[in-house]
C-alpha cells in the first residue's frame, strides 16, 4: 500500500506546484536570453518554441491532458528548467501521431501527446526501438523507414525531455575557449537565484536576476549582436507572413466582388493591400536574410514562402504595366494556399533556421541558381493562377479574351527564361561543387523535363496547333512538372544529391491538389465543348 | 509571332520566296522537313517523358539502370542527335536572317553548342575519384567512374583494357559472351554474373608451416535471414581470429593449454574455439569479460546456439594439417541483404575457337584471378579503371571546421601539392567546398577545361587524415559555358528586345 500511495502522493503535489507555477510567474524576461542550438545562436524565445515543436508537434500544449488553457512554449520550457521535476515525466508532451505505430503498440488512437512514463512503459516501443537500432548498427548509412523511422524519432523526442530535464540543452555559457556554450549546472549562480524565485514566485527577483544575467553574457566577446536577437524575437512574435496572406485573401476578395460594380475603386483598394501584405512579408523574408546570413530559399518552408512572394511580385508588376486585374486575381488563391500551407504544416515544412550543410554556403551560387529557379517556379504558379482566371471564365460560361490569353504567354515567358538559367547555373555551380556540370540527377532532370514541357507548351502555341484554350489548359498540366520537380523529387523520390532538402509528409495534400486541379481542366474542357456545340 | 509580310502585296515576298525554294529545291524542302515544328514538338514531347520515366526508373532501381536503359542509352543519344539536327534545320528555314532572328538564332545554336560540348566531354573528358591521405603516398592514378576488364596477355605480357560492366552483360552458361584475347586465338568466355560475391572459405592441403588445425564453422539466423561461413586456422598466414560483425570476438586457440585472454573491461561477448584431444572434436567456451558463461565439445557436423540473438554455429569441417583458402562465391542476393558488402564479378574461362574449355573461376572486382587453357596463362583483373595523370598530387592539411558547439561540419579545406612529374615543378592547391582546385590552372586552363579539377567529395569522419577528391576533366568544358550563355541571352533577347523597325 505504502508503495502505490507515494508516488501518488508526489505525483499529486508536483502537479499542483507545475500548475500553479506557470501560471504565476511571467516568462518575457528570457525572451531575449542568448542560447546555443543546433549549430547558432538564438533568442531563448525561439529555442523553447523550436524545442516545444520538436517535442510535441506545437507551441503550445495543454499540461493538464486536453484541459484549457494552454501553456505556451516559454511557460512550458522555462517550466523545465525552473522545477525539472519528475512530474514531467508524467505529462502528456510527447508527440505520437502515426497511426500504425499506434495501433502496434497498443497506445489510444484518438490521442496525439503521451507522457514519458507511458512510453518508456511500453514494451512493444522498446522491441521497436531495439530492431531499429540493430538495422542501423548493420549499417549507419541506412535510412530507417516506416514504423521504424517513427519509433526512433519517438525516442529522440524522449531522449530531448531527458536532455531539458537534465538541463544540458540551456547552454548560455559562452566558454572560456573553444566555440562550445555550456548549460549553467544548478548550484551556479544565475540558476541557483533563478530558481529560488521561481519556486517562491518572486516576479521582480526572478526578472532582476535574470536582466543582470543578460547584461553580464552581452559582454563576453562570442555574443551575438542585440539587434540580431531583438530582430529574431521581434520576427518570432510577429507572423508577418500570417498577415501577408490575410492581406492578400482580403486583396482578393474585393476584387471579385468589385467586378462590374465598382470596378475602378475595388481594384485601387485591392491593390493597395496587397501591396501592403508584399511588404509585409518583404519584411518577413528580410529579416530572416538578416538572421541566417544567407538568402531565403534553403529548405521546403522558405521556398514556399518565397514563391508565394515571387507569384505577388511578378503580378504587381504586371499590374504596374497592364492594370489588367486578372494577374492579381490569378496570384492571390496561390500565395494564400501557400502561405497557409507553410503556417499550417509545421511538422512537414520545419520553419526553424538551421545552419546549412557545406556544399549551400555560397552565397552567390544560392543567390543565383536557387533564387532564379524558385521564381521560375512562382511565374509558372502565376501562369497557373492567370490559366484558372481564364478556365474559371469559360466555367462560368464566359469567353475569357484574347489580351488575357496573351497575359498568360507573358507569364510563361518569364517562367521559361528564368527555369532555363536556373538550370544553366545551376549546372555551372555542380561543376565547381560537385566535380561535374550535368549528370542526370534527378532534381537536374525534373527541371529539365519542366522545362521542356513548358517549351512544348509555347512551341505548339507559336505554330498555332493550339489557341489561348491550349494555352490555358498546358499551364494547368505543365506546373505538375514544376511540382514533380518542386516537391516530388524531395519527398517522393529521395533520391540524387540534392539530398539536404529531403523530407517526407504532405503526399495526400498534394495528390489531391493534383486531382482537383484535372477535375477543373476537364470541366473546363467540357463546358467549352458544349459551349461550342450550342 | 508577328506575321510574316502579305505575299499578295509583292510577288515575291519572304514568305513566298521560302515558300517558292521549297517547291522547286528538294534539298530546302528536306531542310523545311528536318526543321519542322512538328518534330520539335515530338523531340520535346519524348524527352521530357524519357527524362520523367527515368527519375522512377532510378528511385525504383537504381542510377545505373535508369543510365543504361535511358541517358546512356544509344536510342536516346540518336535522339539527342535529332534534336541537333532538328535546331540547325530550323535555323536555316528562317534564312536570310534578319534582325528579329537574333535571339531565336542564338538560343538554338546554343543548345547545339552545349550538346556538343556534352559529347566531347564525355568522349574525351573523364570523372573519377583519388582518396588522399595527409600521411600517405603523393597520387599519381585516379579511379574512373568506368569499369573495365584487365587482360594480361600471353603473347605479349601486355595489359590490354577492354571496358566491361557486368551489371548489363546478359549472359548465361547456354549463351556465353566471348571476348577475344588480343595477339592470341584465346577467348575469355563470361557465362554468369553476379551483383554480391563474397570470399568463400575452404580447406586445402598445406605442408610446411602453413599446415595447422583449421575449422569451417557456419553461422545461420533465422531472425536475420543471413548465413555465413567462416574458416579459421593455427597455421602460418590462417586467419585465428574472426570478428563477428564487430558485435563478438571468435578465436581458434592452437591448443587446449594456451586460452587465449579477455580484457575484464571488454563487453563484447566471445567464443572461444581449441582443438579437442580426440580428433574432429573441438571445445568450445562462450564467456563475456573475463567470465566464462558455458562451454563444451562440439564433434563434426554438430550445431551450438550461441545466445547472440538467435544465432547458431554449425561445425562443417575440421583437419589437423590443412590451410584455409578462399574464393569468390555468389550470395544470392534479395532485398534484405542488400548491404551485406558483396561486390560484383563474373564467372569466366578461357576458351580455344576449337572447343576446348579451361577451368572456370569467379573473378571479383578488384582482384587479379589467373585463368588457364592447357599451356596457356592469362591473368584477368576486373574493377574500375585506374586513369593515370601527368602530375601527382598530396594531401599536405585536412581540416573539418564545425557548427559552433555541434560536431556538424561546417566546411572542409584540404591543402594539396601538385608536382608536374616531366619538369618536377611544384604548385600548391586549396581545396574548399565550391572552391576546387585545378592543375594546371590558370585562367586559359580553367576557360577551356583542358584542365585536371579537383573537388572535395567525400571525408571519413572516423580519420581526418583521409579525404577523397572528385576528379573532373573536360575539354567540352569551354562549349557547354558558351552554349549556356548563348541560350541564355538569346532567350532574354528573344523574349524582351523587339528590333526597331
Amino acid at each position: 500500500m505504502k508503495r502505490i500511495l507515494l508516488p501518488l502522493l508526489v505525483a499529486l503535489v508536483s502537479a499542483a506546484s507545475v500548475a500553479s507555477l506557470i501560471a504565476q510567474l511571467s516568462t518575457s524576461a528570457l525572451e531575449t536570453l542568448v542560447i546555443q542550438e543546433g549549430g547558432r545562436k538564438k533568442p531563448y524565445l525561439v529555442f523553447s518554441e523550436e524545442t516545444l515543436r520538436s517535442l510535441s508537434g506545437k507551441t503550445s500544449v495543454a499540461l493538464n491532458g486536453t484541459s484549457r488553457p494552454k501553456s505556451d512554449a516559454m511557460a512550458v520550457i522555462t517550466g523545465i528548467w525552473m522545477d525539472p521535476s519528475p512530474v514531467w515525466r508524467g505529462r502528456q508532451l510527447i508527440l505520437l501521431s502515426n497511426k500504425p505505430l499506434k495501433k502496434q503498440l497498443g497506445l489510444e488512437p484518438a490521442r496525439k501527446l503521451f507522457s514519458w512514463n507511458e512510453l518508456v512503459a511500453n514494451e512493444a516501443l522498446g522491441r521497436e526501438l531495439l530492431a531499429s537500432s540493430e538495422s542501423q548498427k548493420r549499417d549507419p548509412r541506412k535510412k530507417l523507414v516506416g514504423m521504424q523511422k517513427e519509433a526512433s524519432d519517438v525516442a529522440l523526442r524522449m531522449n530531448l525531455l531527458e536532455n531539458l530535464l537534465r538541463g544540458d540543452s540551456f547552454r548560455t555559457l559562452p566558454p572560456a575557449s573553444g566555440n562550445e556554450w555550456v548549460a549553467p549546472t544548478p548550484d551556479e549562480m544565475p540558476l541557483v537565484t533563478l530558481r529560488d524565485a521561481w519556486n517562491h514566485g518572486e516576479q521582480q527577483l526572478f526578472d532582476r536576476t535574470m536582466d543582470e544575467f543578460k547584461a553580464l553574457m552581452a559582454l563576453a566577446s562570442a555574443a551575438p549582436s542585440p539587434w540580431k536577437i531583438s530582430l529574431e524575437v521581434a520576427y518570432q512574435k510577429s507572423h508577418p507572413f500570417r498577415w501577408a496572406w490575410i492581406l492578400y485573401a482580403l486583396a482578393g476578395v474585393i476584387l471579385l466582388i468589385s467586378r462590374g460594380l465598382w470596378d475602378k475603386l475595388g481594384y485601387r483598394i485591392a491593390a493597395t493591400l496587397a501591396a501592403i501584405g508584399f511588404l509585409l512579408q518583404a519584411g518577413g523574408l528580410i529579416s530572416r536574410v538578416l538572421i541566417a546570413g544567407r538568402p531565403p530559399v534553403t529548405n521546403m518552408y522558405e521556398s514556399v514562402i518565397w514563391v508565394a512572394f515571387g507569384t505577388i511580385l511578378f503580378a504587381l508588376i504586371f499590374e504596374l504595366i497592364y492594370r489588367a486585374g486578372s494577374f492579381l486575381l490569378g496570384a492571390v488563391p496561390v500565395a494564400v494556399a501557400s502561405l497557409i500551407l507553410a503556417d499550417s504544416q509545421p511538422m512537414i515544412l520545419d520553419r526553424s533556421i538551421h545552419p546549412l550543410t557545406p556544399v549551400l554556403r555560397d552565397n552567390f551560387w544560392l543567390t543565383t541558381h536557387v533564387l532564379s529557379i524558385t521564381l521560375s517556379y512562382a511565374a509558372f504558379a502565376l501562369a497557373l493562377g492567370v490559366a484558372h482566371v481564364a478556365l474559371g471564365r469559360i466555367i462560368a460560361g464566359h469567353k475569357p479574351s484574347d489580351t488575357l490569353y496573351n497575359y498568360l504567354y507573358k507569364t510563361l515567358q518569364v517562367g521559361v527564361l528564368l527555369l532555363a538559367a536556373g538550370t544553366i547555373l545551376g549546372g555551372v555551380w555542380a561543376n565547381y561543387s560537385w566535380g561535374r556540370f550535368w549528370d542526370w540527377d534527378p532534381k537536374e532532370t525534373w527541371a529539365l523535363t519542366a522545362l521542356l514541357g513548358y517549351l512544348f507548351l509555347l512551341h505548339g502555341r507559336i505554330s498555332g496547333l493550339w489557341g489561348g484554350f491550349g494555352l490555358a489548359v498546358g499551364s494547368v498540366i505543365a506546373f505538375m512538372s514544376v511540382l514533380m520537380a518542386w516537391y516530388g523529387v524531395n519527398f517522393v523520390l529521395g533520391a540524387g544529391l540534392h539530398s539536404y532538402g529531403f523530407g517526407a509528409g504532405g503526399f495526400p495534400l498534394v495528390i489531391t491538389f493534383v486531382a482537383f486541379e484535372l477535375l477543373f481542366v476537364l470541366v473546363a474542357f467540357l463546358r467549352k465543348r458544349r459551349a461550342h456545340k450550342g | 509571332m508577328s506575321a510574316e509580310s502579305n505575299p499578295t502585296k509583292r510577288p515575291l515576298s519572304r514568305a513566298g520566296m521560302i515558300a517558292e525554294r521549297q517547291k522547286r529545291y528538294p534539298l530546302w524542302r528536306l531542310i523545311h522537313l528536318l526543321g519542322s515544328l512538328k518534330l520539335a514538338l515530338l523531340l520535346l514531347a519524348t524527352i521530357a517523358i524519357a527524362c520523367a520515366v527515368a527519375t522512377f526508373t532510378e528511385s525504383r532501381f537504381d542510377s545505373g539502370v535508369a543510365r543504361a536503359w535511358i541517358y546512356k542509352a544509344p536510342w536516346f543519344i540518336a535522339w539527342l542527335g535529332v534534336l541537333c539536327i532538328n535546331l540547325f534545320a530550323v535555323t536555316l528555314t528562317r534564312w536570310p536572317w534578319q534582325k528579329k532572328h537574333t535571339g531565336f538564332i542564338i538560343t538554338h545554336y546554343g543548345i547545339i553548342l552545349l550538346l556538343i560540348g556534352a559529347v566531347i566531354g564525355s568522349k574525351f573528358g573523364y570523372e573519377g575519384n583519388v582518396t588522399l591521405r595527409t600521411d600517405g603516398q603523393p597520387q599519381r592514378r585516379i579511379i574512373t567512374d568506368r569499369s573495365c576488364l584487365q587482360v594480361e596477355s600471353p603473347a605479349d605480357s601486355y595489359l590490354y583494357l577492354l571496358p566491361l560492366d557486368t551489371r548489363f552483360l546478359n549472359v548465361s552458361p547456354a549463351s556465353p559472351k566471348y571476348l577475344p584475347i588480343p595477339g592470341t586465338s584465346l577467348r575469355i568466355g563470361i557465362d554468369a554474373v553476379s551483383e554480391s560475391l563474397v570470399p568463400e572459405p575452404r580447406l586445402a592441403p598445406a605442408d610446411g608451416n602453413a599446415a595447422g588445425t583449421a575449422i569451417l564453422i557456419g553461422f545461420s539466423s533465422g531472425m536475420m535471414h543471413q548465413s555465413l561461413h567462416v574458416g579459421l586456422g593455427t597455421g602460418e598466414g590462417a586467419p585465428r581470429t574472426h570478428q563477428f560483425f564487430g558485435r563478438a570476438a571468435i578465436t581458434l586457440a592452437p591448443s587446449s593449454s594456451v586460452l587465449p585472454p579477455h580484457d575484464p573491461e571488454e563487453k563484447k561477448p566471445w567464443l572461444d574455439l581449441l582443438p579437442g584431444k580426440e580428433q574432429g572434436t573441438l571445445l568450445y567456451r562462450l564467456g563475456r569479460g573475463t567470465k566464462v558463461t558455458s562451454s563444451g565439445l562440439l564433434k563434426s557436423g554438430e550445431e551450438l546456439a550461441l545466445g547472440w540473438a538467435d544465432w547458431r554455429l554449425r561445425l562443417l569441417e575440421i583437419a589437423p594439417d590443412k590451410m584455409i583458402v578462399s574464393s569468390p562465391a555468389p550470395v544470392e542476393k534479395d532485398a534484405s541483404k542488400k548491404s551485406d558488402g558483396g561486390v560484383p564479378g563474373f564467372h569466366a574461362f578461357l576458351n580455344k575457337p576449337g572447343g576446348q574449355r579451361g577451368e572456370p573461376a569467379w573473378i571479383a572486382s578488384g582482384e587479379v584471378v589467373p585463368l588457364t587453357l592447357d599451356r596457356d596463362l592469362v591473368r584477368l583483373g576486373y574493377g574500375l579503371e585506374l586513369k593515370p595523370i601527368p602530375f601527382s598530387i598530396a594531401l599536405t592539411d585536412f581540416q573539418v571546421p564545425r557548427d559552433e558547439g555541434t560536431e556538424t561540419p561546417s566546411d572542409f579545406h584540404a591543402t594539396v601539392q601538385f608536382k608536374n612529374l616531366k619538369t618536377g615543378e611544384e604548385k600548391d592547391g586549396e581545396i574548399r567546398m565550391n572552391h576546387p582546385a585545378s592543375y594546371p590552372g590558370g585562367l586559359l586552363a580553367n576557360i577551356t577545361g583542358f584542365n585536371h579539377k579537383f573537388s572535395q567529395a567525400e571525408w571519413n569522419p572516423q580519420d581526418l587524415k583521409e579525404t577523397t577528391l572528385q576528379v573532373l576533366y573536360d575539354p567540352g568544358w569551354f562549349l557547354k559555358w558558351v552554349g549556356s550563355l548563348a541560350i541564355c541571352l538569346g532567350i532574354a533577347t528573344m523574349f524582351y528586345i523587339r528590333p526597331r523597325s
